[in-house]
């Protein structure tokens, strides 16, 4: 399908320069005003026609957000309607294991601030069916800003041809799935290779610097090489202190955006990320959404002041009260990653904590990763287990010498036995997500 | 690396950070609890990769891992082959899992086609399966004592044993029906099960320390009990009509 031709100055030539010079190409984003229409043909709207139809359906019998069965629909009368919908304007793709709603949330919201509409997946439906209904959603925006889910970038990078890849870290999440980090990597390094895009990515992440080749560099703070100990490149065992330095020349590239306690450095100038979103692991989502923003040639200053003020992320509705009057903060808490991130947030402050998981699809069959989460750091603390696997959560607890007050399937109910001023529920997502939707 | 106290049961555990991808260090962690509910003093080593192992643990535990980081593994694991074999000769202990089931055998093929030496510590080849096997998986084990073992599985190859070696079990459910199931030998229980296995299955990891540092005397922990029996009833036989089930069935109790 050929690029419509304000898109084509877009195109980003490599192989210029050092691989690993920090560097920050922009994207002159399309300028108001008529675009060309793409291909929409009348299957196309056939196919639009009856996604909408149920899609709707679906939301009034409440089924669910309506979204999932809307691309199904569209998807299977018409396969190359994403592709179809994505010509004319620039498609932006955010993936990574953590972080990925945030970032499109903040970029999504910054990109608004400029009076750009912008179609995005906020609602977190991020396979190929959620992204067609949000392309689908609407046909007049200037900019599509979407969540992939990390084992569909390289289907959605080939079909959508995005203008900008972000990418943030890749960790053990539902190995029942992905299988393995490295294979994960890998296909994002195929299909980045077949398809040279702008990339932003983090530079902390041996992995993600070994897929994304060449890209804008944002340091997140530090190196998060767990899930690389071999050598992506080589395969020899990688050592990894504040950075890397392979036999085999792959070493950790400089960064053009760097953050540290909450304010980001690019081009010698601070961007203050003090967010109004809770946790100080956001701050890292927040680099990378800004970093995005200036790439896609938004002014940073005004960028960080909109993406600062963003307070809720997807419509998810993070606190609630307790019968007792208390405050619970729900946060999300699938693998690892998440947890060191958590633990890093509640052990600063006087909460307790509910530990809550299950093993559904979307949250993994497999619930081993718990015993890779260093829970050693609640102990003293007042922590309860929940979920269909609360038995495990208590096992792992036990171990690491944390006593459990409670088990409840209910992350709420489990709440109540915590004699704390508030209670962190730290819970997985088929957990999370009926508490954010209430 | 040991402390050395008389008394002290040590437990291995071996490379963690290159296989350690699926919560396998748990192993480690239940081995130390069943001493401990037991009055028994333990203590947990990490031998980090680019380090050679001593032979003196009572137990190694040897976990599971991404291809690239077993090969790395491996490679580290032949410069220690002596150690490894002296400790076995001295009455210790392997739990293995997964890629660490693999290494120890006599030759692994990747999935590219080229086949590498294990360490040979038993005799059996891993080859790539048709398909993945990823899922719940309750074995039956040969050793009546140890009753249903439960844990996940989730690999590409597929280990055969030779003639004179004996599995685990029997798998009763999950994806490898009928099938045999792991491994248990003089100085070695392997298996591909995660879960972690020995915490889900708290009479395995009895079997494995009886083995290393002679009989124990009964204990109980509620809690791991509770998550045993809790796996099994969700994943166990019980769901299955054929006919050999239904006599694993009755024989499990169910």
């Amino acid at each position: 399908m050929p690029r419509p031709a304000h898109l084509d100055m877009t195109t980003v030539t490599f192989g210029a320069g050092a691989p690993h010079a920090p560097r920050r190409c922009t994207i002159p984003l399309p300028t108001f005003g008529p675009r060309p229409v793409g291909g929409i043909s009348p299957r196309s709207r056939l196919a639009m026609w009856a996604a909408h139809v149920a899609g709707g359906w679906s939301r009034r019998t409440g089924a669910g957000s309506g979204n999932q069965i809307t691309g199904r629909v569209a998807l299977w009368i018409d396969p190359d309607l994403p592709a179809r919908l994505a010509v004319g304007r620039p498609v932006v793709l955010v993936s990574a294991t953590n972080g990925k709603t945030t970032v499109v949330t903040l970029l999504a919201e910054a990109l608004r601030a400029t009076g750009r509409r912008v179609a995005s997946n906020e609602d977190g439906a991020n396979l190929l069916p959620g992204l067609t209904a949000a392309l689908a959603s609407d046909r007049d925006a200037d900019v599509s800003v979407l969540e992939v889910d990390e084992a569909q970038l390289p289907v959605a990078i080939a079909l959508l041809d995005p203008a900008l890849v972000v990418l943030g870290n890749l960790s053990r999440d539902q190995l029942d799935r992905h299988h393995e980090v490295r294979a994960l990597a890998r296909r994002w390094h195929e299909a980045l290779a077949a398809r040279p895009t702008q990339v932003v990515a983090t530079s902390s992440d041996p992995n993600v610097v070994w897929a994304a080749g060449a890209a804008t560099w944002v340091d997140l703070g530090g190196v998060q090489a767990g899930d690389s100990p071999t050598c992506p490149n080589c395969g020899l065992v990688l050592v990894t202190a504040d950075s890397w330095d392979c036999a085999c020349g792959f070493t950790r590239p400089p960064a053009w955006m760097s953050v540290a306690g909450g304010v980001a450095t690019a081009d010698g100038v601070d961007h203050d990320l003090h967010l109004d979103l809770t946790g100080s692991w956001q701050s890292a989502n927040a680099a990378l959404a800004l970093a995005a923003a200036m790439v896609l040639g938004l002014d940073g200053r005004d960028a960080a002041r909109t993406i600062r003020h963003v307070s809720t992320v997807g419509g998810r509705r993070t606190r609630h009260r307790l019968p007792d009057g208390r405050e619970a903060e729900v946060v999300l808490a699938k693998n690892p990653a998440s947890w060191s991130a958590i633990l890093d947030h509640v052990t600063t402050r006087d909460c307790g904590i509910v530990v809550g998981a299950n093993d559904r699809a979307a949250d993994g069959a497999d619930t081993s990763w718990l015993w890779d989460v260093p829970f050693e750091r609640l102990r003293g603390r007042e922590v309860a287990a929940a979920g269909d696997r609360r038995l495990d959560v208590a096992v792992r607890l036990a171990q690491a010498g944390v006593q459990v007050r409670s088990m409840d399937r209910d992350p709420l109910v489990a709440a109540r036995s915590l004699r704390t001023p508030a209670v962190v529920l730290g819970v997985s997502y088929s957990l999370f997500r009926p508490l954010v939707t209430t | 690396m040991t402390t050395g106290q008389p008394g002290v049961v040590t437990i291995g555990l071996v490379y963690p950070e290159l296989l350690g991808t699926y919560g396998d260090r748990g192993n480690a962690l239940a081995l130390a609890s069943r001493l401990r509910a037991r009055g028994m003093p333990a203590e947990i080593v990490e031998i980090r990769a680019g380090t050679p192992l001593p032979a003196s643990f009572d137990v190694y535990v040897i976990g599971g891992g991404e291809d690239e980081a077993q090969m790395a593994a491996l490679g580290q694991l032949r410069r220690s082959r002596r150690a490894v074999a002296a400790a076995l000769d001295g009455g210790a202990q392997i739990m293995a899992v997964c890629a660490g089931f693999q290494i120890l055998g006599s030759t692994i093929r990747t999935p590219d086609g080229a086949t590498v030496g294990g360490l040979g510590l038993f005799d059996g080849a891993t080859v790539p399966a048709k398909r993945r096997k990823v899922g719940e998986v309750t074995v039956e084990a040969t050793d009546r004592t140890l009753g249903l073992i439960n844990g996940f599985e989730n690999h590409r190859s597929v280990t055969h044993l030779g003639p004179e070696e004996a599995p685990l079990g029997k798998v009763v459910s999950g994806r490898r029906r009928h099938r045999t199931e792991g491994l248990v030998r003089r100085g070695i229980i392997a298996t591909y099960l995660h879960g972690p296995v020995l915490v889900r299955n708290p009479a395995l990891a009895d079997a494995v320390l009886a083995r290393a540092v002679g009989p124990l005397p009964p204990a109980t922990e509620e809690l791991s009990d509770a998550l045993h029996d809790e796996r099994v009833r969700a994943n166990g036989p019980r769901h299955r009509t054929a006919w050999g089930d239904r006599r694993a069935n009755r024989r499990a109790g169910h």
